[in-house]
């Protein structure tokens, strides 16, 4: 006996030709949106594609320096007249402009849609993909490239600042002066993450600046369970060691529960700030950047807005756009994690 | 003629897009969760201490860490003297904190 079945509904015949379709009022976007790197950073106006700034240091303190009675500067016995600014310096990076355009049909515009695909929603949507692309060329390896024909401009990223040897791309190298110090550096893709090596990697930073500083670790998932979960335990045993079997699981839990709290903690290194990174904004769950926002700055030639185009008859367009390059006015006050053995 | 933006263009710009999440979240019902994520997260830590960064004092959910950092300034989480009252008078009594400052 043959059903009248839904699924004969090859028009214009048909059992199923009449049924009606079912779709839900509800669209989910699953993406994340914060973009925490950028949000840290203080902002500046940058007026030229090169955006330059100097750093200074101090030179090494002498434990000898001794001056012989009665002897004037620059005499036997006397010290010579010095140049106090040879170790100044010229840090650069280059402007990149992020473009998303958008446009929407006049009929797409006019149809009732279970999620409103107009130009006000996609308008948006491009501003919220934007930001979070300025987010990923901050957290970046990216190196700068310089604006040519037919070559688009790109800033260099935290990942190529924060490094212990000098990057070769289109701004100038970092001098081995400010160069992250390479126990600052945690790389090594065979070795835990443990206790003492983040313990290094913040004394690394310690015996550059020689001050607590406004910490802040950006983490991915990896790297949060690691140091959160992995490392912290019950107070009556602080001489532990990083053993496993020790640690206590936290709200990270198996890296699939990731809240956007800032977890403050006071300890040795000052008040350090651990916030989760927008993981889609990172290169891997094992990168993270231990930052000083007062090190970091974000030169804008253009904040970003909304432009719309003529409607030459199709329907609005427009496109978002934001310009902008990162400052990084202290490569040596800096850290970063990109590998270690789980 | 220059379109640069103004100091207060940037200021206001800097967390544009921020509080516009803000505004679509930022409601009682939402602000609770977030309250709630942010207790959750503290009572994880309580009795507890990091070897490394020492102990907790305070979990503040990303929005509201953001809007702070807009009104007092980038570092002021680095100031003792607002951290302690943050955490005296806010963050301990609403049960963000582990450890009192």
């Amino acid at each position: 006996m043959a059903f009248d079945a839904s699924y004969n509904s090859t028009p214009p015949t048909g059992s199923g030709v009449g049924n009606r379709e079912q779709l839900l009022d509800l669209t989910t976007v699953l993406a994340p949106r914060q973009a925490p790197v950028y949000g840290l950073l203080p902002k500046q106006a940058a007026t030229a594609d090169l955006v330059e700034w100097t750093v200074d240091n101090l030179r090494a303190p002498d434990a000898d320096n001794a001056v012989v009675e009665g002897a004037d500067v620059g005499t036997t016995g006397g010290d010579d007249l010095k140049a106090q600014f040879g170790s100044l310096s010229r840090l650069n990076n280059r402007l990149q402009h992020f473009r998303d355009t958008f446009n929407v049909s006049k009929k797409q515009e006019i149809f009732d849609s279970v999620t409103p695909v107009r130009i006000q929603e996609a308008e948006e949507k491009a501003a919220s993909q934007v930001l979070r692309d300025i987010e990923k060329a901050i957290c970046s390896d990216n190196g700068a490239v310089s604006g040519a024909a037919g070559v688009a401009g790109k800033l260099r990223g935290l990942g190529a600042w924060i490094s212990s040897t000098a990057t070769s791309d289109d701004v100038a190298a970092v001098p081995s002066d400010f160069l992250t110090p390479a126990s600052a550096i945690l790389a090594d893709g065979a070795e835990e993450l443990t206790e003492a090596r983040f313990n290094g990697m913040l004394t690394g930073i310690f015996e550059e600046t020689g001050e607590n500083q406004d910490m802040v670790l950006v983490a991915g998932t990896q790297v949060r369970n690691s140091i959160i979960d992995g490392f912290t335990r019950v107070q009556t045993s602080g001489s532990a060691t990083h053993i496993h079997g020790n640690s206590t699981t936290f709200n990270q839990g198996d890296g699939t529960d990731v809240n956007y709290n800032v977890e403050i903690f006071q300890g040795p290194y000052g008040i350090v700030k651990i916030i989760s990174a927008n993981p889609k904004c990172l290169p891997d769950q094992k990168r993270a950047y231990l930052l000083d926002p007062s090190l970091l700055g974000w030169s804008e030639g253009m904040s970003m807005g909304s432009t719309m185009l003529e409607d030459q008859g199709g329907g609005p367009r427009g496109y978002i756009d934001a310009m902008g390059t990162l400052c990084v006015k202290g490569p040596n006050g800096l850290g970063k994690i990109t590998d270690f053995a789980v | 003629m220059s379109n640069l933006p103004t100091e207060d263009e940037l200021f206001e710009n800097q967390f544009r897009v921020l509080n516009k999440q803000m505004e679509a979240t930022f409601n009682p019902k939402m602000e609770q969760k977030r309250i709630q994520g942010a207790r959750k997260s503290a009572s994880f830590y309580k009795g507890k201490e990091h070897p490394i960064l020492g102990k907790h004092i305070g979990s503040i959910p990303m929005n509201e860490y953001y809007a702070m950092n807009k009104k007092y300034g980038v570092g002021f989480s680095n100031d003792d003297e607002f951290m302690k009252y943050l955490n005296n008078k806010v963050l301990m009594p609403n049960g963000m904190a582990a450890n009192k400052f």
